[in-house]
């Protein structure tokens, strides 16, 4: 990746004796979207909080624009925008004064009811903050997170204990803010929010990268599947590049990296025959069952060697290639 | 960032006054003890040292410690701290604006407590110096108490008992030094030096000699301010215990 505005290698972060990232790797380039996913514990929000500058790792390195986010805070801080998973706020201060608070705490501020009105927010500007809903402190927070018309925006589950509708409020702002050239990096247990917005994302799992790159190759890591039901007496399937589960009748499930010649030769084959395969299906991976086998430990990929990111990005590859 | 401080500085005190607990014990209370102590205790020389060392600990103790403590805490617990520490500026500035109502609170009330000795009937003190030594250094030395204390304070409730210790430290230090005048032993507890101080500064004399003679409570406060310092660097949290 040339010139990467967030650059993590080796990344390792204690806590006490335990290990809660161990040795995460990975880039984001300008105006990129990054996600992070992974279940709860997974180290996602360790990692982020590291990259900004929150607590210093146990070992590898962090860059931010080239610097040491902790090291470096004056220089990087007033370039970025932070929404951490979880803050609070001073509950007897009003919406309106708590985002005034935070105007003049930043370099480049923003106008307040715009970023108000965005997030559906400016109706509520006096009252006071404790007397807001979950949904809407979570937009409260978004708002102050760019306020300060950040270059990265760091977002920690985002939407978590959002409605559909806020949700979507919130996916539009991060895709104008993704327009206007920011860079983001999102951590999020939703898949779908991932499939929408990141051009790039990483599955993380016990403190590692289990699997990463663009979506297209995340889901080719996972083989596409053909399911169909065959008719007593139907006879030998053809031979597939894929691996065919299932008994001679009955259900039957092809696991296979050529969906589309795997999917010709299998209905080439029943036109031949006169063959009726009923509940027939064929669809690729989804970000679901990629997430699945790195959760039960089956994915193909062998996390445990650390600095393996370059290794998935070529395994991913030649998937994909394949 | 000087916007930033008075900003946070500001919103602190707007906490601050809509607190009514908060607002009660750092306003109210040292402004009725010292309005009472003023009106009912003086007459002597000797008295009138007591009232005045005893108005501006209270000051310290209700108006600057407590205050410190509770909104320090509070913001913690709240995870508003740890926002805070989100945005852009340092730590130490958000520090600061968070800490400087409490200060600016004492030092108004200070100076309303020793005017209303004053009109009681209280000598006008003679070397102002010491007395603003007394109300800065003690303030400092607050401030400091205040974010040490708040490292063992999970809670705002815990803080009314938290305190309790240092509150202790001020007035019988206060006490101690305002009775047995010069003695060392009573300057090593925290309001005995502030106490000290205050009581010469009502003296008359020499300045240069009455300032010679407040160098050991000068010094035992800069110490004070020194250890609660050291004790708030090393074990203060930005955020709650998980």
């Amino acid at each position: 990746m040339n010139q990467s505005v967030i650059n993590v290698s080796e990344l390792h972060c204690s806590y006490g004796g335990f290990e809660a990232v161990r040795g995460v790797g990975f880039d984001v380039g300008p105006g990129e979207l990054f996600a992070l996913l992974g279940t709860n514990g997974a180290g996602k929000t360790t990692t982020m909080e590291t990259i900004e500058g929150h607590r210093a790792p146990t070992g590898g390195k962090v860059r931010v624009f080239g610097m040491d986010p902790m090291r470096d805070r004056a220089r990087v801080r007033p370039r970025v925008g932070i929404m951490l998973q979880h803050s609070g706020f001073a509950g007897d201060l009003t919406v309106a004064e708590t985002v005034r608070l935070w105007q003049s705490m930043v370099s480049r501020p923003s106008a307040v009811d715009p970023a108000l009105e965005a997030l559906g927010l400016k109706h509520r500007r006096n009252v006071r903050v404790k007397q807001l809903s979950g949904g809407e402190r979570r937009r409260l927070d978004l708002v102050l997170a760019t306020l300060g018309n950040p270059e990265v925006l760091f977002l920690d589950e985002p939407t978590t204990g959002l409605d559909p509708e806020s949700r979507k409020a919130t996916w539009e702002i991060v895709r104008n803010l993704l327009e206007a050239g920011t860079t983001v990096l999102l951590t999020t247990h939703y898949l779908e929010e991932a499939e929408r917005l990141a051009h790039r994302l990483a599955i993380m799992h016990d403190g590692r990268i289990a699997v990463s790159g663009s979506l297209t190759d995340v889901l080719a890591t996972q083989r596409a599947r053909i399911e169909f039901e065959l008719p007593e007496d139907a006879g030998k399937l053809p031979d597939l590049a894929g691996e065919i589960r299932g008994e001679a009748s009955g259900r039957i499930e092809v696991r296979t990296d050529r969906l589309q010649h795997d999917l010709h030769a299998v209905l080439a084959w029943a036109r031949e025959r006169d063959v009726r395969l009923s509940r027939l299906r064929a669809q690729h991976a989804s970000l679901d069952d990629v997430f699945h086998a790195v959760q039960q430990g089956d994915h193909q990929q062998d996390s445990s060697q650390q600095g393996d990111h370059a290794d998935i990005e070529h395994e991913t590859r030649k998937a994909v290639a394949g | 960032m000087g916007s930033a401080i008075w900003a946070l500085a500001t919103a602190e005190t707007k906490l601050l006054l809509r607190n009514k607990t908060v607002a009660v014990t750092a306003i109210l209370v040292p402004l009725l003890l010292g309005f009472f102590m003023a009106t009912g205790i003086g007459g002597s020389a000797r008295m009138w040292a007591l009232v005045l060392s005893m108005q501006v600990l209270f000051v310290l103790a209700f108006a600057v410690y407590f205050t410190a403590t509770a909104a320090v805490t509070s913001r913690r617990e709240d995870l508003y701290l740890k926002r805070l520490c989100s945005a852009e500026p340092h730590p130490a500035v958000v520090l600061a604006g968070t800490l400087l109502p409490a200060v600016v609170l004492g030092l108004l009330q200070a100076t309303a407590m020793i005017a209303i000795a004053v009109l009681a009937g209280a000598p006008v003190p003679g070397n102002v110096v010491l007395l603003i030594v007394a109300v800065v250094g003690g303030a400092a030395m607050c401030v400091a108490a205040g974010l040490a204390t708040s490292a063992y304070t999970a809670t705002s409730e815990q803080a009314q008992i938290t305190t309790m210790p240092f509150f202790l430290a001020l007035f019988v230090g206060g006490i101690w030094a305002v009775n047995a005048q010069d003695s060392l032993p009573a300057l090593l507890v925290p309001g005995g030096a502030v106490a000290d101080l205050v009581r010469r500064s009502l003296t008359e004399g020499n300045w240069f000699t009455q300032v010679a003679g407040a160098l050991p409570a000068i010094g035992m406060l800069l110490v004070w301010v020194v250890i609660a310092g050291l004790v708030a660097r090393r074990w203060f949290r930005w955020e709650p215990r998980s």
